[in-house]
């Protein structure tokens, strides 16, 4: 079992999408939806199960989980794949959401072959970026996982769906192939020629070639940065993200949000920072800025947004910021404040997952019984006799147990101690006010900004006197409920009782931590 | 002792668990539920309470415990009690208030929809209020401190169906956070300094510091206090939040939570530097002052009470500043007796108001202002006394708690002038004119509540005292604003007692507190005199104007405004109005321009001007691939080709003739081409 675990994690999901395809045909239209609940089903169980039997303090190539198999022998690539501390949190992430994904987009009735199949390769995806130890097979699945989320928004999504699908798709791929080219100049520049990154993090910071003048590790830390940036998003890189998040459908702006934009941190955590260390500590004073800019810009962006969906989205980007902020503590000359930026990076990656999912989530039940998200109607509605007013107004009196998990989500995402938003956000403060204190002031800023949107949001869509036009609007329905109230679980969870999150991660932080003490 | 501590967190968390998803069974009866607890827990803290002061008489009463809450390694968090008897004191407090104010709302609420989301919200705010009182240190501290900013939200915001008290608990927590930042910087500050977050660990690691970074810091914390005990500049939410139910504005925007800051800045004083003080005495005297002269003219009833309490949370902020911090502390409990009983009554008078006009099906007159009441005194008689009582208390008057307490405030500002001199004059000249004022207007709200002819008629004939569970925790309130509770002692004038006793003393890294101290008692006879001096004239000039109406009041108003005091007062400093312009509005536009940046310009422009370009340079690409190389140089050679086998088949004339000669031709060509080379 411990072998296959990590195989069985990636390919279940293609298994099912695979099976998917004939059976279908036989056994009615219903047959995707729940070919799709089971296999996410089980690769969550899977998951659990991973997580029971994982020791964190024991590095991937010693784990009992690792695979490590020729591939392609005559480039010497592997089928390389492990779990650890920072992998573990997103693996999680990733089957739950999946998982409540398919309960949230059980009603799919356009084309739903096509719908729960894609879904479920877009899965595999991210399910073997997390995994892979190989770059050349993290590669690989960071391209498959965008081919499907391209059909995904472009098929089902919102009206502007077609531009959101292709703006997306070239964005990252644009991304990707710096990050390409940086693969490969890793791979040549090293002997022997390799794309482990076991072995690349011994040999990689003995790369002393120059190209153009430039030295080729900073080359190559940019290249990566950039492949990275564009999926976290950071600043200048993050315009593809409020548009294809509102586009895309509720199921799909959860993984986009929930997941997607944590592999270009991961990304950042697994390869760029063990691999070049001395660029990332180079780097690290322009990456607090980025993610301060991020906190800052993203919230003022929210704040002026009147599409609820949108709203969240640049909540989103802010966000990411904090994970930023805390990554760059990393060169802070105290341990405990590298420890509680790195530390607080990694759970916000999933406390923001958790978080930003309920938002959308519930965003999206909203939009599925009134058709509309807008917290004032902009003042070129079609309709000139409401454009410019309030659209909503009053649903927490139609709604009460939706108004109770939006206040929840809201609290959680404006980081309201108790809920897990908070010590993830005030652990990326700490550490990052360790290592950059002017700017982390600045920074903490956010702590307002994000409460100025998400309450504002509150009062003019859910209290005030009830808009007549809602008045047979129904609370949320049990299948909703059922795909929200996980999530609110590990909201609270790990808001009251973060330590088994931080004990699931600290020693692999501690790992890179190492690292860097040793280049510094 | 572990269990009998944590036990003021779970008895009202659970209160409120059960309440949130049992509520639907319980509905009306949900204080069966509530009551209890809260009950319970008020026994345990008279208990404790109890204990300390057994203790006392041998030793120091101490006790703290902690769990590590989690750990990276180097860095931990670590979540604890500490309890002494400044502890237990607020324990029996808030246990108190809470207690009664759960009695008293069993009535007050008993025809709200959400009556057991009512109680839950009490419960929840409870939990968080005793969390704070309870912290051993400053992140736990700043957990609770954000969580009582939720409750409060959620209570201010509790009739979510009209308009404006949602923006009330919007204005509120967004406020609070301005003041939270600070206090989270400022924890960050003395994290990295000392190393610790335990309040009693910092205390005794200051010198590790340097003295500037610790005002800074200390400030920093402060902002905090300055957020939560609604102080200038922030104190611009306590007003709006009265938009919650009376009772709620009674245990939270009076009694327990605004309270929170001064009992916070009560813990850090020991290690606030003499700057830091001045900063700290400053802020509470403006803001003293300030609310003091805009109460004057309020003519909501809940109003004039929640300026008061910002002034009076401003006298307890200059004490804490002046080295009086024992004597902010016996202000914030006595206060918190007198002002929950004010804040009370004012509800007694509103909910008796508001059936009247209910049963008139008046739906326009106010049943909060004042001008629609006046004479209620016959028809309310334990309301009045209780309100009189009370307001004799916060007035300063012997006999009364608030005497023995602002007393010892105002002789540590005088002393604290008379060490100082110089500009530390506006002190005790902001805290007797705010004690004058504080006479003035408190009995201007008595006698336009209670005395005079009825405004009104109708109204005033269907006005009736309130029930027994609203009038017994105004008795109880108005007994314990007495100053015998508090001493124990027959002497009205002395606050030497039992309370003072468990309060103790206590040191300071900076000061030497027996100095203070002495000044102090060395000022208190003098600042006695003048307080009793003006509190006697601010209810003299109260007399004339309201009770026997000697003066019209709109003449006095027009000679203040010749120096626009009046219209300040009325504009409440403009203060809301500055910030609106100054703040608000252009940063709501800056967001938007912010946005339309983002999004118009940079993404629509630059962003996809790289799409364009593309799109233009494949267009070009694509032309010069088809329309030039493919069209005009691939198929050029094609037609040169076509042409030229155009021209050349006109010699496949058929003709032999023309061949031959060609043929001929061609001989002759070669033969002297041969004949040349050779």
């Amino acid at each position: 079992m411990e072998q296959y675990i990590l195989s069985l994690l990636i390919f279940i999901p293609v298994f099912g999408a695979l099976i998917m395809l004939p059976i279908s045909k036989y056994l009615g239209s219903s047959t995707p939806r729940v070919v799709a609940l089971v296999a996410t089903g089980v690769q969550l169980l899977l998951s659990l199960w991973l997580y029971c039997n994982f020791d964190s303090s024991v590095s991937i190539p010693n784990s009992p989980f690792t695979i490590n198999v020729e591939w392609i022998s005559h480039f010497n690539i592997f089928y390389y794949v492990g779990v650890d501390g920072l992998s573990m949190p997103m693996v999680m992430l990733t089957s739950l959401l999946s998982f409540l994904c398919i309960i949230a987009s059980w009603n799919i009735d356009k084309r739903p072959l096509g719908y729960f199949s894609l879904f479920l390769l877009l899965d595999a995806g991210m399910m073997g970026v997390f995994l892979s130890m190989d770059f050349f097979l993290f590669y690989i699945f960071w391209e498959v996982m965008l081919l499907p989320m391209y059909f995904l928004i472009g098929m089902w999504g919102g009206p502007q769906r077609h531009y959101a699908a292709i703006k997306f798709f070239l964005y990252t791929l644009f991304g990707s192939v710096f990050m390409l080219l940086s693969m490969l100049a890793l791979y040549y520049y090293t002997t022997p020629n390799t794309f482990s990154l076991t072995t690349l993090i011994i040999e990689a910071p003995k790369i002393d070639v120059s190209l153009w003048g430039m030295d080729v590790r900073y080359l190559i830390w940019i290249g990566l940065f950039i492949g990275f940036a564009i999926k976290v998003p950071i600043f200048p890189f993050h315009t593809w993200l409020p548009l294809a998040h509102v586009e895309a459908p509720t199921a799909i702006s959860v993984i986009l949000a929930g997941v997607l934009l944590k592999m270009g941190t991961y990304g950042l955590l697994r390869i760029s920072y063990p691999l070049l260390p001395f660029e990332a500590i180079n780097f690290a004073y322009t990456l607090a800025v980025l993610g301060v800019i991020n906190i800052i810009w993203g919230a003022m962006n929210a704040i002026a947004q009147i599409d609820m969906k949108k709203m969240v989205a640049y909540s989103s980007v802010s966000h990411m910021g904090y994970v930023l902020l805390g990554m760059a503590s990393i060169v802070s000359t105290s341990t405990a404040g590298a420890q509680a930026g790195l530390n607080g990076a990694v759970m916000q990656m999933f406390n923001h997952g958790t978080i930003t999912a309920m938002l959308f989530l519930l965003v999206g039940v909203l939009y599925d019984q009134a058709h509309h998200r807008w917290i004032v109607y902009p003042d070129n509605y079609k309709d000139q006799e409401v454009a410019g007013k309030l659209a909503f107004g009053g649903l927490a009196s139609k709604m009460p147990v939706f108004n109770a998990l939006i206040i929840i989500a809201f609290f959680a995402g404006l980081g309201l101690p108790a809920l897990s938003g908070f010590i993830s956000e005030a652990l990326c403060f700490i550490g990052g006010f360790s290592a950059f204190r002017t700017i982390t002031i600045i920074g903490t800023l956010g702590i307002l900004l994000n409460a100025i949107y998400f309450l504002r949001a509150y009062q003019r869509v859910f209290t005030g006197p009830l808009n007549e036009k809602y008045k047979s609007l129904k609370d949320i329905s049990n299948r909703e409920l059922i795909s929200i109230l996980p999530i609110t679980f590990f909201v609270f969870l790990f808001g009251v009782y973060p330590a088994p999150l931080v004990n699931m991660i600290k020693y692999s932080v501690e790992n890179l931590i190492t690292i860097f003490k040793s280049v510094m | 002792m572990d269990i009998q501590v944590l036990s003021f967190l779970f008895l009202p968390i659970f209160s409120f668990i059960i309440l949130i998803f049992g509520g639907k069974f319980l509905k009306h009866k949900s204080h069966f539920v509530a009551l209890p607890l809260i009950g319970l827990m008020l026994l345990n803290a008279i208990l404790l309470l109890a204990s300390a002061i057994n203790y006392n008489s041998h030793n120091h009463f101490e006790s703290s415990n902690s769990f590590q809450w989690f750990s990276t390694g180097e860095f931990s968090i670590t979540l604890g009690y500490y309890v002494d008897s400044i502890t237990c004191i607020m324990l029996v407090v808030v246990s108190l208030i809470s207690f009664l104010v759960h009695l008293y709302s069993i009535e007050y609420m008993k025809d709200d929809a959400r009556y057991s989301r009512y109680f839950a919200f009490l419960g929840i705010f409870t939990f968080s209020m005793n969390g704070i009182v309870l912290s051993d240190s400053l992140i736990m501290m700043y957990v609770f401190w954000e969580l009582v900013g939720l409750s409060s939200f959620l209570l201010i915001g509790f009739w979510f169906e009209k308009n404006r008290p949602p923006m009330a608990a919007n204005k509120a927590f967004l406020t609070n956070r301005v003041g939270d930042i600070g206090m989270f910087i400022g924890i960050m500050i003395l994290y990295f300094s000392i190393g610790t977050f335990n309040i009693h660990d910092l205390i005794n690691g200051t010198n590790q510091m340097s003295t500037g970074l610790l005002t800074l810091a200390g400030l920093l914390v402060f902002m905090g206090a300055v957020g939560k005990s609604a102080q200038f500049p922030l104190h611009i939410w306590l007003p709006d939040a009265m938009e919650g139910p009376t009772p709620v504005s009674a245990l939270i925007h009076a009694a327990t939570m605004v309270a929170a800051g001064v009992y916070m800045t009560f813990r850090i004083f020991p290690f606030l530097t003499p700057d830091a003080l001045s900063v700290v005495a400053i802020i509470g005297a403006i803001t003293a002052l300030m609310a003091a002269i805009t109460a004057i003219t309020r003519n909501d009833i809940k109003a004039v009470l929640a300026y008061s309490t910002i002034s009076q949370l401003g006298y307890m902020i200059m004490a804490l500043g002046v080295g009086a911090h024992l004597y902010a502390f016996f202000h914030l409990v006595t206060h918190a007796m007198f002002k929950a009983c004010l804040f009370l009554c004012s509800g007694s008078v509103i909910h008796a108001m508001h059936h009247s006009l209910h049963h008139l099906d008046d739906h326009h007159s106010n049943p909060q202002d004042m001008n629609n009441m006046g004479g209620l005194k016959n028809k309310m008689p334990i309301t009045h006394a209780a309100m009189l009582i009370s307001t004799l208390a916060i007035t300063g008057v012997p006999f009364f708690s608030g005497f023995l307490s602002k007393d010892g405030i105002l002789a540590g500002v005088l002393s604290y002038y008379h060490t100082f001199h110089g500009w530390t004059i506006i002190l005790p000249i902001a805290g007797f004119g705010a004690a004058m004022i504080t006479a003035f207007y408190m009995f201007r709200l008595i006698f336009k509540t209670f005395y005079g002819e009825p405004k009104n008629k109708e109204i005033y004939n269907h006005i009736h005292e309130s029930s027994l569970l609203m009038t017994i925790p105004l008795m109880i309130l108005s007994v314990l604003s007495s100053a015998f509770i508090f001493t124990f002692k027959i002497n009205p004038l002395k606050s030497k007692g039992w309370f003072k006793n468990l309060v103790g003393h206590s040191d300071h890294n900076f000061l030497d507190m027996h100095i203070v101290e002495d000044g102090i008692h060395h000022a208190h006879d003098q600042a006695m005199y003048l307080s009793l001096l003006v509190a006697s004239l601010g209810i003299l000039i109260s007399v004339i104007f309201y009770l026997l109406k000697k003066v019209d009041i709109d003449k006095v108003s027009n000679i203040f405004n010749l120096v626009g005091l009046y219209n300040l007062s009325k504009n409440k400093f403009y203060i809301d109005k500055i910030y609106n312009t100054v703040l608000y509005k252009p940063f709501f536009s800056q967001t938007k321009i912010a946005s339309f940046i983002d999004w118009n310009i940079y993404d629509q422009k630059i962003i996809d001007a790289w799409g364009w370009i593309t799109l233009k340079v494949s267009y070009f690409s694509g032309k010069a691939d088809y329309s030039i190389l493919d069209q005009k140089i691939i198929d050029g050679v094609s037609h040169l080709t076509n042409y030229t086998s155009n021209k050349m088949k006109r010699i496949q004339s058929g003709v032999i003739q023309n061949y031959l000669l060609g043929g001929f031709m061609c001989l002759v060509i070669i033969i002297m081409a041969i004949q040349q080379f050779n």
